[in-house]
């Protein structure tokens, strides 16, 4: 899950890394922390880049907070974001830092640009490092990389400061942790201005609920109502423009259908894949979903396939049969099964392509470029 | 140097967490398919048997080391059972749970790789290697699907590893060994790790990498690739996916130009891989070259 700005900087905060003191802007008055500050910046809190091109950062006088968040309001995207307000910083120096889960490498990367903020691109090339932090004198090592490219006293502050949001990296379960720009202030001091952060989802249950509620809304929010009932239901399901409703099991396999129909001149108008939490059998769910979907004029036809290793093939038909005896298919339904012996052991196959036929299923056949074929041929 | 389970098929193999309903199921079918099982892991259950495997509370209770751990460990202990199973030396392990969080993989991966283990997930179906006398299920890659050969598999994603063995075994190719390596962003060895393996294994005579949309993974594979002195032919799913929605997998999702199935694809096929846009269009390309 990605944070927005203001629920990413409560983490920094809570591990003693220095941001912009800040308030929620979101009652009819600038709050009394924020009153004496002279002038503000006011951040719509999306989760989408580009923030300040859009007019969605501005720098204004305190009396002006509130005028400059309705403003914001009416620029479109903005709907059900908040709005933060923080204090302006006197900044010496942008840099750019940021952490990721290096997944080839199995550890956290490490990336640093001395130049920060919309010029992080046009700098020179970053510099990119493992860290671990469990390694001993990790800063030491972090400071060799950095001090050809800043002078020492500075150098020697991000290094420490890198060090410690590797620790926060995995305290917080996070696989990206960007900050640009984290400022040198007066004094010498760093400030992280900006936050981008995103939390591994399968480490969602260490952390709760309810310092992340704003993200959560906002990832909700843009989710199509299909897919955010699949989700309520214990399914992912990511919704396309297409013409053929796809009911699949299985990222790999779901993905393998898409391009398959696409290579076909078709489209898919939906992609289903398992949930974390989610029930054990989500069939008549992702069905029902499918129907929907199917019922819309532009889906020409449903692809139902799927993979069994060992769960048995009769009770998914059977679930199949008893949905399609409550729920005529709303069009020309095409099912696959590819199972393994085991899986189909005790089961008649001849019997069911029969029953399957009689209940109005258009194709059943356990090669998924036949299916694909049959469904172009008709189309 | 060769993964363990291709110089010799295990004979201790111990299952942690096997109790569960998808755990039991999947036990049931690799001591079918002749897999040497000689014990459960399940604390509390000491002493007790699943089906006549006897189970123990500890790996530190065999009697003799095991040589494969097939673990169906929840998420949360799925990091720490896998450094478990390092620590005891076990060469072979295979984490089936998705949904482990990335720094508990981070670690589990590191430590199995610092005891010499092969680690294949987490978020794996295992692997199964083909064999005239039954082969070796480690896992839910069911034997059915699969047939002897020389023709070495490699997948991110389990059922589409699945799929591709069926779809080879239906062309009359057969498989030194079905390898689902793990779905995750980390996994335990990543596939050029795979492949750089298979390069002294006798038995492979080519090497079909199925990947997908999303990391960066294909481009150590691509450096691997350019060493490689047998063929590998590679296909790539995620091809028409959107970009910037999770397709699934913590691995599946593209978050810049260069983890596209196109660009992937393209680094792959300039290091001297034969690219193919699907298993069927790899089957045809692995029909001349193991005819």
């Amino acid at each position: 899950m990605r944070l927005t700005e203001m629920e990413g900087k409560a983490i920094l905060r809570r591990h003693g890394i220095a941001v912009p003191p800040g308030v929620p802007l979101d009652g009819d008055a600038l709050p009394e922390a924020a009153a004496g500050w002279g002038e503000v910046v006011v951040k719509a809190q999306i989760l989408e880049g580009g923030r300040g091109k859009r007019g969605l950062v501005r720098r204004v006088t305190a009396a002006e907070a509130i005028a400059a968040r309705d403003a914001m309001r009416a620029i479109p995207g903005t709907g059900g974001a908040g709005f933060l307000a923080e204090r302006p910083a006197a900044i010496a120096r942008e840099m750019f830092l940021a952490l990721r889960v290096d997944g080839t490498r199995q550890g956290i990367e490490l990336l640093f640009s001395e130049a920060g903020g919309v010029e992080v691109e046009a700098g020179e090339a970053p510099v990119r490092m493992a860290v671990d932090p469990d390694a001993s004198g990790l800063a030491e090592t972090v400071f060799g990389a950095l001090r050809g490219r800043l002078p020492s006293p500075v150098a020697a502050r991000v290094a420490r400061l890198a060090a410690r949001l590797a620790e926060v990296m995995r305290a917080e379960d996070l696989t990206l942790l960007e900050i640009n720009p984290l400022a040198e202030v007066e004094g010498g001091r760093l400030l992280a201005l900006d936050a981008k952060i995103v939390r591994d989802d399968a480490a969602e249950g260490r952390h709760g609920g309810d310092a992340t509620r704003a993200s959560a809304a906002l990832e909700a929010a843009s989710l199509s109502p299909a897919e955010r009932e699949a989700h309520a239901r214990g399914f992912t399901l990511v919704e396309m423009p297409g013409d053929v409703a796809l009911v699949s099991a299985g990222a790999g396999l779901g993905m393998f259908l898409v391009d398959l129909l696409a290579d076909h001149g078709l489209r898919a108008a939906s992609f289903m894949d398992n949930r974390r939490g989610g029930p054990a059998e989500t069939t008549e769910a992702r069905l029902e979903t499918a129907f929907a979907l199917a019922a819309r004029p532009g889906v020409k036809a449903i692809l139902f396939y799927t993979t069994l290793a060992s769960r048995p093939v009769a009770e998914r038909i059977e679930t199949l049969l008893g949905f399609l005896a409550r729920n005529p298919a709303p069009k020309p339904l095409y099912v696959g099964f590819a199972a393994a012996p085991s899986a189909s052991r005790g089961f008649d196959a001849a019997a069911a392509s029969e029953r399957l036929r009689a209940a109005g299923v258009a194709m059943l056949h356990d090669d998924p470029l036949t299916l694909v074929r049959a469904i172009a041929g008709a189309a | 140097m060769l993964p363990p389970f291709l110089v010799a098929p295990p004979r201790r193999v111990v299952v942690l967490n096997p109790t569960g309903r998808y755990a039991a199921r999947q036990v049931a079918e690799m001591r079918a398919a002749g897999t040497a099982i000689v014990a459960g892991i399940a604390l509390g259950r000491g002493g007790g048997s699943q089906d006549g495997m006897p189970l123990l509370d500890s790996l530190a209770e065999l009697e003799e080391p095991a040589d494969a751990a097939v673990l169906y460990t929840p998420p949360e202990g799925t990091g720490d059972a896998v450094r478990q199973c390092a620590a005891a030396g076990i060469p072979t392990i295979v984490a089936a749970a998705e949904y482990v969080p990335v720094h508990d993989a981070i670690r589990a991966a590191r430590a199995a790789k610092g005891a010499g283990s092969w680690l294949l997930g987490p978020n794996t179906l295992g692997l199964c290697v083909p064999g005239a006398d039954g082969g070796l299920l480690l896992g839910s890659v069911s034997p059915a699907f699969c047939t002897p050969g020389s023709v070495a598999v490699l997948g991110r994603s389990g059922t589409l590893t699945l799929a591709t063995a069926r779809l080879l075994t239906r062309a009359g190719i057969g498989q030194r060994a079905v390898i689902h390596m793990g779905g995750d962003a980390v996994i335990g060895r990543n596939p050029h790790e795979w492949l750089e393996a298979l390069g002294g294994d006798d038995a492979t005579r080519a090497v079909l990498y199925c990947g997908e949309i999303g990391g960066d993974k294909e481009y150590a594979l691509a450096e691997a690739v350019a060493r490689f002195p047998k063929p590998v032919v590679v296909a790539m799913t995620g091809r028409h996916a959107p970009a910037d929605r999770q397709m699934g997998h913590a691995g599946a999702l593209i978050g810049a130009e260069r983890e596209t199935a196109a660009a992937k694809l393209a680094a792959l096929a300039e290091a001297g891989a034969r690219t193919a846009c699907t298993p069927y269009d790899a089957i045809d390309i692995l029909k001349e070259l193991v005819p």
